[in-house]
């Protein structure tokens, strides 16, 4: 079984700030459990779309019930992708976990849109899904239900880290931070 | 400004990042320029993070999600209408 989950907002800043803020987003007060954050790809395509990929490491947040698995519980490695299409306003996001797979994969992807680039507000379309692999259906079942329960106060984190720095970048510029 | 995982690399990083977030603010987003500015801060930080990847193992743990992929349409990003998420058959 995979679970889904879809949320949608709108941020009342304007894309360029918006899209700065998703690369320069950590470290921020909401997000202490992310250590670090590389990128290790970036490219403008013919069609002049900015690509970048990057490798983020989280403190580890498995559940409880799974450890006894696990080699070791140290942290997580998240790959995350991005194309920004300047010309049209829109980022495309995808983020999942590189290690625990067999546990639980999370997919999550997010899609940015504003009208032009300094409307003064922007939205966001999240869809994200879990699906484990892990042993029977029984503790699949509960390692699926029990990332969706903890999804929706970690995207609630995730906003307010996202709306901590947008308001940063829009008072301060972003060559103050 | 977050470090790198590699603590020898984020002095690199951080001239990378500057480098980075001036151009995509200034000239990116403004159409000013498409060619990449930052290509000597990013050499530097390329070649410490990739060998600091390799020494840790993790590159192999990358190479292996690029080929799982569910979010690659004939290698392109796909938008979230478009993508389907496939469960992993093997196991």
């Amino acid at each position: 079984m995979v679970l889904w989950y879809r949320s949608e907002h709108n941020y009342d800043f304007n894309f360029a700030t918006v899209s700065l803020a998703y690369f320069i987003r950590y470290p921020n007060p909401f997000a202490s459990h992310v250590l670090s954050d590389d990128t290790i790809e970036r490219f403008v395509d013919a069609e002049g779309k900015l690509h970048s990929t990057r490798i983020i490491y989280k403190q580890g947040k498995l559940p409880r019930f799974v450890r006894p698995f696990l080699k070791k519980v140290g942290g997580t490695w998240i790959l995350e992708k991005s194309i920004i299409n300047p010309q049209t306003c829109e980022m495309q996001t995808w983020t999942s976990n590189l290690d625990h797979r067999r546990i639980l994969q999370v997919h999550e992807s997010a899609h940015y849109k504003s009208k032009s680039l300094n409307a003064p507000s922007t939205s966001v379309r999240y869809d994200v899904s879990f699906s484990s692999n892990f042993g029977s259906w029984g503790i699949k079942d509960r390692i699926e239900s029990w990332s969706y329960t903890r999804f929706g106060e970690n995207l609630n984190k995730s906003k307010k880290g996202m709306f901590f720095v947008m308001s940063s970048l829009k008072e301060h510029g972003w060559n103050k931070l | 400004m977050s470090a790198s995982f590699a603590p020898q690399c984020t002095e690199k990083k951080k001239s990378y990042d500057n480098c980075f977030n001036e151009w995509y603010n200034e000239k990116f987003l403004k159409g000013v320029a498409t060619v990449n500015e930052c290509e000597d801060t990013w050499r530097e930080y390329e070649e410490c993070v990739q060998s600091a990847l390799a020494e840790k193992g993790i590159k192999k743990m990358l190479d292996q999600a690029e080929k799982e992929a569910p979010f690659k349409k004939n290698g392109v990003l796909t938008g979230s209408e478009e993508v389907s998420f496939t469960k992993d058959s093997k196991n």
